[in-house]
């Protein structure tokens, strides 16, 4: 007989996503950037942004930034990116 | 509830380590009686969830929250205050995910108010924010464990805190009912006096001010207390948001006496909480194109004399009053805040089973 039955701490997952279906990164496709304005990211986004703007024919559809890195983007901000890019690189987290 | 069969509470406290329940003290084992009774105490379902706690999104379940305030050493009776607190941190403008994943130091800080501080034996007077109060260190650390175990709340893996924070094993203080001259926080906040509540903030740790309220003017005081709130390394200074002034007795009742209230104490400190631009603008914490930093709350960020508000708006000032009695040096503690897009003061009144 076990002395000590417990009860475990660790939260569950509700898992409820979808595995999105692969990129299509093919040529002419609209191409958005979402910034999420870390401090620390300055730099590299700016980097990120110029190499896109060289590689892509016609440069990036959209320049895009959320004002709070921590926070989804507002749905507004969301609904231009869609209207105007097919895809978006989007920055997350810290 | 999943549960797992163990030999011996010797057992029961490594199996704890050995699966990452910790904070790196020991537990008390959360046994199946002790979840049981603390849930029928309760009331609750321990299957129906507050909703998840981000970044990892674990259920916050009250059966999991139970089992961590077991471990953090509560009792029944603590446990509501527990739920208010994880309540108030699923709040939207909390921002929970940013500020369990943050690189700044900021944690959660739990301010109980209310009937329940005495009923419960909250410390809210001699080092309030250190040990030696059963109900502030377990409602503490038993927030600390759901963050932790829940939330996955791990150093270096996605609490990216770099210096973290001493408040991240506990971090709870009660507001002083006797002392406290002004209005109540919760009263504040819009419950009634006899209501009881928790209001979190995410903070800084503190940082003490000798005002000296007992033998200065109140303008001396609240030079103190500006200038001491005004340091340009913090979070607050470049990128507003709320903060927390925890004023102690001696300094409340001083500035009481001369006829301050909460409001005109958060106004005159306003005016005065303040740096010139050519010295806050030699921090880089922020960089000028960010929507928080300070720069966009001047008419003109340009000028090297514009004078930048620590506090933007007053309503960004928590002010609560607690710590100990001592001479006239009259201090007071300092927690700043996180910016203003997240950690922003929640409220929520602790419901106990009827």
């Amino acid at each position: 007989m076990p002395a000590l039955i417990l009860c475990d701490p660790v939260g569950e997952v509700s898992v409820t996503a979808k595995r999105s279906a692969p990129i299509n990164w093919a040529p002419g496709k609209r191409v958005a950037t979402l910034f999420n304005n870390h401090v620390s990211s300055y730099r590299v986004w700016k980097r990120l942004e110029e190499l896109l703007a060289e590689h892509l024919a016609g440069g990036l559809a959209g320049r895009f930034a959320k004002e709070n890195t921590f926070a989804p983007a507002p749905g507004d901000t969301i609904r231009d990116v869609v209207a105007k890019a097919d895809l978006a690189i989007v920055g997350v987290g810290a | 509830m999943k549960t797992i069969e163990v030999e011996s509470v010797e057992a029961a406290i490594e199996h704890a380590y050995a699966n990452g329940w910790t904070d790196g003290l020991p537990v008390v084992p959360p046994t199946l009686p002790l979840v049981e009774r603390a849930l029928e105490y309760l009331r609750v379902d321990p299957e129906q969830s507050l909703g998840p706690i981000p970044p990892r999104h674990g259920e916050a379940t009250y059966g999991k929250i139970v089992a961590n305030c077991v471990m953090a050493g509560c009792r029944p009776e603590h446990m509501p205050v527990v739920i208010a607190a994880v309540r108030a941190m699923r709040h939207e403008r909390f921002s929970l995910n940013g500020v369990q994943a943050t690189t700044n130091s900021v944690a959660p800080l739990v301010i109980v108010s209310g009937p329940v501080v005495e009923r419960l034996g909250f410390n809210s007077r001699w080092g309030v924010f250190g040990g030696g109060s059963r109900a502030n260190a377990t409602v503490g650390r038993a927030v600390r464990l759901i963050l932790w175990n829940v939330g996955g709340g791990y150093p270096g893996k996605i609490d990216m805190s770099t210096m973290g924070h001493p408040g991240k094993y506990a971090f709870c203080i009660a507001e002083d009912r006797e002392w406290n001259p002004w209005t109540p926080l919760h009263v504040e906040r819009g419950l009634a006096a006899e209501d009881s509540a928790v209001t979190v903030v995410a903070t800084d740790g503190p940082h003490q001010i000798g005002t000296g309220s007992g033998y200065a003017s109140a303008d001396e005081v609240l030079t103190v207390l500006a200038d001491s709130m005004t340091t340009i390394g913090n979070s607050t200074m470049n990128a507003g948001g709320d903060m927390v002034l925890v004023v102690g007795p001696m300094t409340a009742r001083a500035l009481a006496d001369r006829g301050f209230t909460k409001d005109s104490l958060r106004r005159a400190l306003q005016e005065r909480a303040t740096k010139p631009a050519r010295i806050v603008g030699q921090c880089l914490f922020y960089q000028p194109s960010h929507p928080y930093h300070w720069s966009h709350a001047l008419p003109h960020p340009d000028d090297p004399e514009a004078m930048v508000r620590l506090i933007r708006d007053t309503s960004q000032l928590v002010i609560t009053v607690a710590g100990g009695m001592g001479s006239g040096t009259g201090f007071c503690s300092f927690c700043p805040g996180w910016h203003q897009g997240g950690g922003l003061a929640c409220t929520e009144q602790i419901e106990f089973p009827s």
